[in-house]
Order: structure tokens, then C-alpha cells, then sequence
């Protein structure tokens, strides 16, 4: 049985992510530009935990009503495997890109959150005892005196189980065709709440699988299978036609944030020139989290809920699905793959 | 067990009622007939607060004071949570110690408001007299924690010594207000009388409306403190206060003081645009 959304496959297959840790930094600024010039300097090199020890991006642009202070913001969401890894990134990146751009303050955008870490607290020592705390709203706050005048932060910042490595995978006809179904998902995609993009623009060209065939030590390397320049000489799991592949990774702060994310996205990047949308696991044993492709398109997979399955002709056609029309629950527990894998049929998840 | 205890004052009050008993956390747990037992001062009379007030409903951490009660004093004293509404004019210590819950009252109260206050909110949509938020006699520090916001004016000693806390008042503040702060910030809309921040260690005075800056104090610069953002901001939207964009956004001018003290303290004047 063939799923398809415009013509584009929908392979019956899952994304495999896991448990990261996840904070909300809000940064806010006398003009949205140098809100985001904060935001782009702390979101820099955190594409992938493998090599910048964090993942990390803009959430989305926050309007003056929704800041603290009431001027623009933007949120950015950070993620790391482990807690304490988490306050180290947030107390050296928060440390030499927010304090040090001009006119920003750094707030919590996870007030309610249990678990707590005193970022604020670390990073006030800055000031050399000449810093001063104030409590508003039950919030402590830090003044940290600088040469501009005075940063803000939260002394504390809330910390909470999110999930990393939600993914798919574009199979296009041509590099262009790739790159634009990827434009579109990921324009579709950006500023959902509770997701982001950490990759280039939002897309990766360089999947990796886990290991290497050739070298020790390297703990990823290119994911042949999907490399259509190797097409010949490996065990290829491109279909026919495929000349081109980009991924698109992600990380929300609980699986539905993923989910939604992820139906939006495919939907937009089933595009002319795209030839199936697949996703990347390691056959089910690694990550708890498994995002089934055609269940979140409310496609119905093997114990599948919601809306009917929009089963089409290879031919393609059929009105678009609607957003809201898939059922939820789409990301499932984890367990033993009913069969495993064989071979590098699966994208690689490590990047 | 009842959404809200109803206090009505039977009659007109001849003379000062001491009524310290009335918190809605020490009302949670009592029946209606324990509520009209629980003692209050007459002067130096030991009276039942039944005597002066209908007693409605039980066993609730909401309660509600209803008739002229601008005689009785204490209201709310030392309360610890629930919610408590004073629909009129109350006396004096009112939230005097209070370490929780939220205490409204719908018009002006008297002296020593929140006086060694501890935590929870205390609002006042009238005038407050003397040392609100200030010292209990006796005492060597005043509030410790919690918000008081006064939409009128304030008499003298307006968070003078407080430790802790936020302290705002709408309108214009006595003499001495913010006097020997050790901490916490006092926020005045109004006129400020003489003596501001004087002998203040850490504490923040902020002037919308000027200020007689202290010779102790040094001026130090002009800028757009980040912290008041948030602060304004909060209060504009958790207290509906009708703070001023201009206020939010605008440029003021900072004091360091008292240098006669610890000199940690600021006085931030804000500059009319």
C-alpha cells in the first residue's frame, strides 16, 4: 500500500529521536535587531551535541506583550544530553554572547519549570561585587554593571525533558529540487512554538550513520546509503530517479512540539521534483521516541490513529492534507523493532 | 465549608477595635461559631470579634470585611495565605507582619501598613499613612519581602528600612520615604517629600516626579535601568497600574548613596522627555 501526499511517497517508516534536556533563554533588546544579533551569536556552532556539545536555535520572535521587560524578544531553545551539561553551555555561551551585546537582557522562558539552574547566579560574578540582585514578581533578577550600563538576567533558569533528533528526509529528483522542498518545509516549520531547526538555515546535507566502515574512532561518517554519488558501490537505499537528499532535523520540547512540526513540514516539502519523504532511526533501538512518517500524516500506519489515510495513486493529485487533520499520539514508546534492521536501509541519526 | 467567610460590622464603631484575629488562613479551619469567638481588643477590653461583626459562612481562606472599619486596626496582621478584601477604609497595621496571601483594601488605610512584612501583597486603592512597609516599633528593619502597592499617596517613612520587597505608591509620599532602606525598592509616583533615601546601605528609590537628592549622595549617570523595565512592566500588567510608556522606556538619571552609609543604594530619577 503507497501513501502519498501530491505525488511525493511517504515511506513506512519512523524518525528515532531521544531525550535531551531543554532550556528557554528570552533575549530581549531595544530593537529586534539586536535581539537577534544576541540570538545569532548564542545559537552559533550548536548544530549537533557529536560536535558543539549542544544543540540550539530561535524558537521564534516575541512580540513586546510577551517579554518580561516589554521590549522585543526573541526565544531561543537549547538542548543537551545531560543536566549539567546543559548550565555549563547556557553559563559560557550566555557569558560571551548575550552579556556582551548591546542593550540586552536575559530572561527564563521557562518560569514553571521544577528543575532549576542558577545561570544568573554564575554569570553575576562579572560584575566583581559590584553586581546587585532585585526581586520582582517572585523572580530574582541580576544587575550585572557593565560599560554600556547594566545587564539583566535571570538568576535561575527552568530546565525540562525535551527530545532531540526528530528528522525526514527529502529524496528529490535534483539538488534544486531537494533544496527547494527543504526551503519550503523549513519556512512552513519556522516559529512553531516548541521547535527548532538547529542545522544551516534549518536543513543538513551530511547525514551520518552511527560508526565508520573504515576508520576507528570516528564516531559518525557520511551516510553512504543515501549518498546518490555512491549510488554504485554501496548498499543504496535511494529509489530510482533520486539524485539528491536533504534532511531535516529537529528538537521540541516534548514529542507532540515535534510532531506538529514535523506534519507541518512534510506537508510543505511534497513538492514537484521530490520523489518520497523517508526519516532516519537505527531500526528502533536507540532513542525512545519513534515519529511514524504515516501517522503523523494521519496516514494510518500499523496502529495508526486519526483522520483516514490519504491514500493516493502513484500518479499523485488529491487535495493537500490539512494541518489539523491527523490524529495525535503520533510519536510512540519505544519497542523492540518487530524486525531489525538490515543493513543501512535507515538513515544514520548521528551528526 | 464555605466559598468565603463575610464579616458585616453591626454597627458603627465608637471607639478603636483591635482586631488582629482576622486572617483567612486562621479562618480556614474554624466553624462559624469559633470564627464570632475569636477574641479582639476594645480598647483594654477583651471583647469577641462576634460582638462587633456578623459572622457568614465558615471554614474558608477568603474573607471579606464589610462596613466603616477605618476603627479597626490589625486587619490581616500577620496572615500567612488566603485572600482577604476590606470593603472601605481600615485602621491601622493593617498586613502588619503579614508573611502571605493577597490583602486588598477598597479604600484608604492608616499607619504602619505592611509594617515588617514578610511576603504576599498587600494593596491599597486609597492613601496610606505613615511607615508603610516601614518598622514595626521596635524593630530595626523594616519589611522583609512581598509588595505593597498604594494607588494614593503615602504619609512619611514610606519603606523606610525595609530589608526586602517592593513598595509603590501612585500618588506623593511623605517625608523620609525610603529613609535608611537596606534594601528592597520603593517606587513613588508622586511629589517626594524631604529626607528621600537618606541613610539608605542598598536600597532603590525610584522618583517619577523629582527629587531633593541628598548631599551624601553622588551622581553617577543617565541611562535606561533594565531592571525598572521589568518592574513597571510587571506592575502595569499584574496590578493594572497605569504606568506610562515613557515611564517603561525612558532614560534616569542614577544617584549612588548614601555615601554616608554603605553607599550601595541608588536614587533613579526619571527625565520628563
Amino acid at each position: 500500500m503507497s501513501v502519498e501526499i501530491r505525488g511525493v511517497a511517504i515511506e513506512d517508516t519512523f524518525a528515532e529521536a531521544f531525550n535531551m534536556r531543554v532550556a528557554r533563554v528570552v533575549i530581549t533588546a531595544r530593537s529586534p535587531r539586536w535581539a537577534r544579533e544576541a540570538a545569532r551569536s548564542l545559537t552559533g556552532f550548536a548544530t549537533s551535541v557529536i560536535g558543539c556539545k549542544c544543540e540550539a536555535g530561535v524558537e521564534r520572535e516575541l512580540g513586546d506583550g510577551e517579554t518580561p521587560d516589554g521590549r522585543p524578544g526573541i526565544a531561543v531553545l537549547f538542548f543537551t544530553m545531560g543536566s549539567d551539561d546543559l548550565v555549563k553551555r547556557l553559563v559560557e555561551r550566555l557569558g560571551q554572547t548575550v552579556l556582551t551585546c548591546p542593550t540586552t537582557a536575559c530572561f527564563d522562558g521557562l518560569p514553571d519549570a521544577a528543575e532549576r539552574m542558577t545561570v544568573g547566579r554564575a554569570l553575576r560574578v562579572f560584575g566583581d561585587g559590584f553586581q546587585a540582585s532585585k526581586v520582582v514578581g517572585g523572580r530574582r533578577y541580576w544587575r550585572v554593571p557593565v560599560m554600556e550600563g547594566e545587564f539583566l538576567i535571570d538568576e535561575s533558569f527552568g530546565r525540562l525533558k525535551g527530545v532531540g533528533g526528530g528528522n525526514f528526509l527529502i529524496l528529490a529528483e535534483s539538488a534544486d529540487a531537494a533544496l527547494g522542498a527543504a526551503e519550503a518545509a523549513v519556512d512552513a516549520m519556522r516559529g512553531l512554538e516548541g521547535v527548532i531547526l538547529p542545522f544551516p538555515g534549518g536543513v543538513v546535507r551530511s547525514g551520518s550513520k552511527v560508526g565508520s566502515k573504515r576508520y576507528k574512532g570516528m564516531v559518525a561518517t557520511t551516510n553512504d546509503a543515501y549518498a546518490p554519488t555512491l549510488r554504485a558501490v554501496t548498499a543504496t537505499a535511494l529509489p530510482e530517479g533520486v539524485n539528491s537528499v536533504l534532511e531535516i532535523v529537529l528538537d521540541g520540547v516534548d514529542a507532540d512540539a515535534i510532531s506538529r512540526a514535523m506534519r507541518v513540514g512534510i506537508d510543505a516539502a511534497c513538492v514537484g521534483g521530490v520523489r518520497a519523504i523517508t526519516a532516519g532511526n537505527y531500526g528502533g533501538k536507540l532513542g525512545p521516541h519513534h515519529f511514524h512518517l504515516r501517522r503523523i500524516m494521519g496516514a494510518g500506519s500499523p496502529g495508526g490513529a486519526g483522520a483516514p489515510p490519504r491514500q493516493q495513486s502513484a500518479t499523485g493529485g488529491g487535495a493537500p492534507p490539512h494541518p489539523s487533520a491527523a490524529g495525535g499520539g503520533e510519536a510512540s514508546p519505544a519497542a523492540p523493532p518487530a524486525t531489525p534492521p538490515a543493513g543501512p536501509t535507515d538513515a544514520g541519526r548521528a551528526r | 465549608m464555605s466559598d468565603a467567610v463575610v464579616l458585616t460590622l453591626r454597627a458603627p464603631l465608637a471607639h478603636d477595635l483591635d482586631a488582629e484575629c482576622v486572617a483567612p488562613d486562621r479562618f480556614a479551619d474554624l466553624a462559624r461559631r469559633e470564627i464570632g469567638e475569636l477574641p479582639v481588643w476594645a480598647g483594654r477590653t477583651r471583647a469577641r470579634l462576634g460582638d462587633f461583626f456578623a459572622v457568614d459562612g465558615e471554614r474558608a481562606a477568603r474573607v471579606r470585611v464589610r462596613g466603616d472599619v477605618g476603627r479597626v486596626h490589625a486587619l490581616g496582621r500577620g496572615m500567612r495565605g488566603g485572600a482577604l478584601d476590606v470593603e472601605g477604609s481600615a485602621g491601622d497595621a493593617v498586613g502588619a507582619g503579614m508573611q502571605g496571601g493577597t490583602l486588598v483594601v477598597h479604600g484608604d488605610v492608616g499607619h504602619d501598613a505592611g509594617a515588617g512584612m514578610a511576603g504576599g501583597v498587600l494593596c491599597v486603592s486609597g492613601r496610606a499613612g505613615d511607615n508603610v512597609g516601614g518598622a514595626r516599633a521596635g524593630e530595626s528593619r523594616g519589611m522583609s519581602g512581598g509588595e505593597i502597592v498604594v494607588r494614593g499617596a503615602a504619609g512619611s517613612d514610606a519603606g523606610a528600612l525595609a530589608r526586602r520587597g517592593l513598595v509603590v505608591v501612585g500618588g506623593a509620599a511623605g517625608p523620609g520615604a525610603g529613609r535608611a532602606m537596606i534594601a528592597g525598592t520603593l517606587i513613588v509616583f508622586g511629589e517626594l517629600g524631604p529626607g528621600a533615601a537618606a541613610w539608605s546601605k542598598r536600597g532603590t528609590l525610584v522618583a517619577m516626579c523629582g527629587v531633593s537628592v541628598p548631599r551624601t549622595f553622588r551622581y553617577a549617570c543617565t541611562y535606561r535601568p533594565p531592571h525598572l523595565a521589568v518592574t513597571l512592566t510587571y506592575l502595569r500588567r499584574h496590578y493594572a497600574l497605569a504606568v506610562e510608556d515613557d515611564h517603561v522606556t525612558g532614560e534616569y538619571r542614577r544617584y549612588s548613596g548614601d555615601l554616608a552609609e554603605l553607599g550601595r543604594g541608588e536614587i533613579l530619577e526619571w527625565i520628563e522627555p
